[in-house]
């Protein structure tokens, strides 16, 4: 390619003048990256917006302990498409990946069931809630799993009938942005494969 | 990254050096003025759009000042080159750029010049190609060249960000331009990915995957679009993370029993487990000289951000504001940790740490919301994020003083994990 610049430079201003200097005082362009038909909002648009955020409870979050029972609304179905009603789900404490003393009925009655069914095999999903970052989550609701699957080992549940997939906060159980629902994610999930 | 850009340099002279000192030592940012692109009646909406895109490409450089042409009081059209120099001289801007735009065909020519008010010597005299519809590349090389010319390195204004949307429904990773233009969608694992990281020579992401229903890490090749397995270890292994010089990467996996760090050459060869104990250690990242990796560990009790040199020894903890600090991206500077931090309200907000005097800053505003996943320029003068104060996660670039807050991505979908390229 031969470069053409001094006939393409001709249509441009071209300079030989020196003037003297005053600083620019006003009219700068602060325009932000993407321009004026950019769909990013200003500064002020933003603001108003922020009363549009759903709320997590004001202040620091609290710690409840749910009755792991309870079946959620958004899960129930899924939940009951590939667990019998012979397992059920542990649940955490946030930032926690110790058994609970009151799930260890639950884990009980899971080993019973694994016991009676040798010929089942099931995972136990990690899950963590939405606070924090995916791969420490990641790493803890694998400790979650791994702390359900080791319980169930020592209550002589054959380990080949076992396996673990850790899911951190990127598969939730419920969406809302509120303790109730933190919990809810803070779980071992069982699953008959 | 390949953007298709045939580049012509003409002449380039570095006769800058006032503006740039007057820069550091004050932060005074050289004013300069954008003229109208030329070129034919059909290119007209193109060179508009180019206008823009050069424009604040020097504007978030924040080394120049863009000036409104008309403040000039004449029409640059129609006036004499020394008439407008002079003009431009007058009310104080140190520079002109201009540029003419050809649509050849299949592709875009753009000569694009700046002159320097002062001397009317001229900095940047290039002619730019690309094929059709690359006009963005071609605004942000212009843009690159007159920082380059200016302050004496390249600008970041032809970087990409890679990050993961779930607009088809699943988690896939996309690239954008560092503006938050041109997304366009990499993988189809109809599935969830995690955390992509690039290589250090701009042409591999990493990430964690679910596509074969369990998590997996793969590297995609960015020239190619093909991904391959890597990492097959039993446990669960995290996205890996490339030295600066590219000859070696760290990893988080669980192969052990809990989650250490090892580091590795890229091609698999000479893996060495570089922590040893039993709380969790993960998420390890490289400083520029690749001496020394920062990482999380929660052997304190709750996880915080802790560095080491890249064979394991003299490791000593960064944070001690907070119970949950993650997440760490060493700063290509050197001389900081960005971080996942709380606020007192527990929300997650993005912090700084010096590495000299392990005085912790919060880079992002109070507020119930949660900011996370930083990144940084690879300038090291911005961070990009993920926040969802808006309902939605979306990516927002700010600066690391806190101000010039943007906002990259917009829509009903979510846009998370951000991981902002090498130049």
């Amino acid at each position: 390619m031969v470069p053409r610049m001094a006939v393409a430079l001709l249509v441009l201003p071209f300079f030989v003048f020196t003037g003297c200097s005053k600083r620019v005082t006003s009219s700068v362009d602060t325009g932000m990256p993407g321009g004026p038909a950019s769909t990013a909002p200003s500064m002020s648009d933003e603001m108003e917006m922020k009363d549009d955020v759903g709320g997590r409870v004001s202040g620091s979050p609290t710690e409840q302990t749910l009755q792991p029972a309870v079946a959620t609304s958004e899960s129930a179905s899924e939940l009951s498409a590939t667990q019998p009603a012979e397992l059920a789900d542990v649940f955490f404490d946030y930032d926690q990946a110790i058994i609970r003393s009151g799930d260890t009925t639950v884990l009980d009655r899971n080993a019973v069931w694994l016991n009676a069914n040798r010929d089942k095999r099931i995972q136990i999903e990690g899950h963590s809630d939405e606070r924090g970052t995916s791969e420490y989550n990641l790493t803890l609701s694998e400790r979650r799993a791994k702390a359900a699957a080791g319980y169930l080992a020592e209550m002589g549940v054959d380990t080949s009938q076992v396996s673990i997939v850790p899911y951190g906060k990127e598969r939730p159980f419920c969406t809302v942005r509120d303790e109730a629902c933190y919990q809810k994610n803070r779980r071992a999930h069982f699953v008959v494969k | 990254m390949a953007v298709g850009v045939v580049l012509v340099l003409c002449r380039t002279l570095f006769a800058t050096e006032v503006f740039l000192d007057a820069f550091k030592a004050g932060g005074v940012s050289t004013p300069v003025v954008v003229l109208p692109f030329q070129g034919d009646k059909n290119t007209l909406a193109l060179r508009q759009q180019m206008e823009t895109i050069v424009r604040n490409d020097l504007t978030r450089s924040r080394f120049f000042q863009v000036v409104d042409p008309g403040q000039m009081g004449i029409d640059p059209l129609s006036v004499s080159h020394t008439e407008l120099v002079a003009e431009a001289a007058n009310i104080g801007v140190s520079a002109l750029i201009g540029a003419a735009l050809r649509n050849e065909g299949n592709t875009l020519a753009l000569d694009a010049q700046a002159h320097e008010t002062a001397t009317g010597k001229r900095v940047v005299g290039v002619r730019i190609i690309s094929e059709e519809g690359k006009m963005r590349e071609l605004g942000h090389r212009f843009a690159n060249r007159i920082i380059k010319a200016f302050i004496g390195e390249t600008g970041i204004a032809e970087s990409k960000i890679a990050y993961v949307s779930d607009l088809t429904g699943n988690r896939e990773i996309y690239i954008m331009d560092y503006d938050g233009k041109g997304p366009v969608q990499l993988t189809v694992d109809e599935s969830i990915a995690v955390s992509p990281r690039w290589s250090s020579d701009g042409t591999q992401i990493s990430y964690l995957s679910y596509g074969s229903g369990r998590p997996h890490v793969y590297i995609y090749n960015v020239n190619t679009g093909k991904r391959r397995k890597v990492l097959a270890f039993p446990g669960l292994s995290l996205s890996l993370s490339w030295a600066p010089s590219g000859d070696r990467v760290a990893f988080t996996t669980t192969k052990d029993g809990n989650a250490e760090i090892y580091t590795m050459r890229p091609d698999g060869t000479d893996l060495r487990r570089i922590t040893f104990n039993e709380a969790d250690d993960l998420s390890p990242t490289w400083s520029p000289t690749g001496r020394q990796l920062a990482f999380t560990s929660d052997r304190g009790g709750d996880p915080q951000i802790y560095a080491m040199d890249s064979e394991g020894g003299n490791i000593r903890r960064l944070t001690f504001v907070g119970k949950y600090n993650t997440a760490p991206v060493w700063s290509p500077k050197g001389e900081r940790v960005a971080y996942v931090c709380q606020d007192g309200k527990k929300w997650l907000k993005i912090c700084t740490v010096r590495l000299d005097s392990l005085e912790s800053v919060q880079i992002t505003g109070n507020g119930a919301w949660d900011d996370q996943s930083p990144s940084w320029a690879p300038n090291g003068e911005e961070l990009v994020f993920t926040s969802n104060r808006l309902g939605k996660d979306q990516i927002f670039a700010v600066r690391l003083d806190g101000e010039g807050l943007l906002r990259l991505t917009s829509g009903e979908s979510n846009a998370t994990s951000p991981a902002w390229s090498p130049r």
